[in-house]
């Protein structure tokens, strides 16, 4: 999938001037909410975190709370259970 | 019978050696190189360096579980002599039951915050981790060695060989910012490989682990220490490494030297 990061190497999942895009197959299959609460350290790249520690890329972690964006891709993942359940008795039904 | 260094009158570790315990819920304001500051508010009435757990605890004894690694390696004796101690993590005996609690040691004038290990050159750290799961496919390898867990992925033109490794436990991350692995990685052929390590939420035999935080690479990497950052994951998740091959076209293995948390 790709995405875009800030300068600050959140991630989002639209263009935006100041975002480079990635492909990042992490996110394959993951809703925005889910996306968009993570951050992306390219290769090569490094962050600093608010307390000084130092992370170089490649790395994927969560900053917001892992448990709600596992939450928001549960109910993401649900509705498109529902969905084709829907389509599906719809198609029958013909 | 405890096997370990049983300290007694009250704990503070005595004139005699080289350390000093105190207990409270504020760090002190003046302390002494090689204080141990336990988060508590509990007095406590001994404390003991183990590796295991005290067989006979008794209220308010805490227990610095000691390795083989530390953040915060004390030197217990003066005067030129030496016997290192390795703090891991702190238990308090409260009402029947083992607490963990925060401790920290104060050296080279500042406050040392201990790290938890994991995995180290071979110590498995079981009271954690519950030890080390291999999870891989058809010609995967996992070999847990002397002093290395080591992954091999080989190169097959006709699958996708895969070497896996996860703590069998979910251990919980709530109270750490950053996973350390110290580990090495060759890669040959192209960039197709997949090679990661960090915290993961589930590890099947028919896939890689899936990530919640994890550092990656595409080339070979020299024996050294790379992290992650946990400080959003709270609750349990499971200590997890991969090296998927890509067919033929690229190949090769991972050897992890310790992994530890703070």
């Amino acid at each position: 999938m790709t995405i875009y990061i800030d300068s600050d190497f959140k991630c989002y999942i639209t263009a935006a001037e100041g975002r480079r895009a990635f492909e990042v197959s992490h996110f394959d299959g993951k809703c925005s909410a889910f996306t968009e609460g993570y951050r992306y350290i390219p290769a090569g790249e490094m962050w600093t975190r608010s307390d000084g520690v130092q992370f170089t890329g490649e790395m994927l972690s969560p900053w917001k709370d892992y448990n709600i964006l596992a939450a928001f891709q549960a109910q993401y993942e649900a509705m498109l259970t529902e969905a084709a359940a829907a389509y599906e008795s719809g198609v029958n039904s013909i | 019978m405890d096997r370990g260094i049983i300290i007694n009158a009250g704990g503070s570790g005595g004139a005699s050696l080289n350390y000093k315990v105190v207990g409270g819920t504020t760090t002190p304001e003046t302390p002494a190189n090689n204080t141990i500051w336990v988060n508590t508010d509990t007095p406590i009435s001994r404390h003991i360096f183990s590796a295991t757990q005290p067989e006979n605890p008794v209220e308010g004894m805490v227990w610095f579980v000691v390795g083989t690694s530390s953040s915060a390696p004390i030197n217990l004796l003066k005067k030129g002599n030496a016997a290192y101690i390795y703090p891991a993590s702190c238990q308090q005996y409260i009402g029947g039951a083992w607490v963990a609690k925060e401790a920290t040691t104060y050296q080279t004038s500042k406050w040392v915050e201990w790290a938890t290990f994991f995995y180290s050159y071979g110590d498995l750290y079981e009271d954690v981790t519950g030890g080390f799961t291999a999870v891989k496919n058809d010609s995967g390898a996992v070999t847990f060695n002397a002093d290395n867990i080591y992954l091999n992925a080989p190169a097959n033109d006709s699958k996708r060989n895969r070497a896996s490794v996860r703590s069998a436990n979910k251990i919980d991350f709530t109270k750490y910012k950053t996973l350390y692995f110290e580990l090495a990685v060759n890669v040959s052929g192209n960039d197709e490989a997949t090679i990661a390590w960090g915290l993961a939420s589930a590890v099947a035999s028919n896939a890689i682990p899936t990530f919640i935080a994890s550092g990656s690479t595409k080339e070979s990497l020299g024996k050294q220490a790379v992290s992650v950052d946990v400080s959003a994951v709270s609750g349990e998740a499971y200590i997890a490494a991969t090296f998927q091959a890509y067919w033929e076209k690229a190949y090769g293995d991972m050897t992890i030297y310790k992994v530890w948390g703070e």
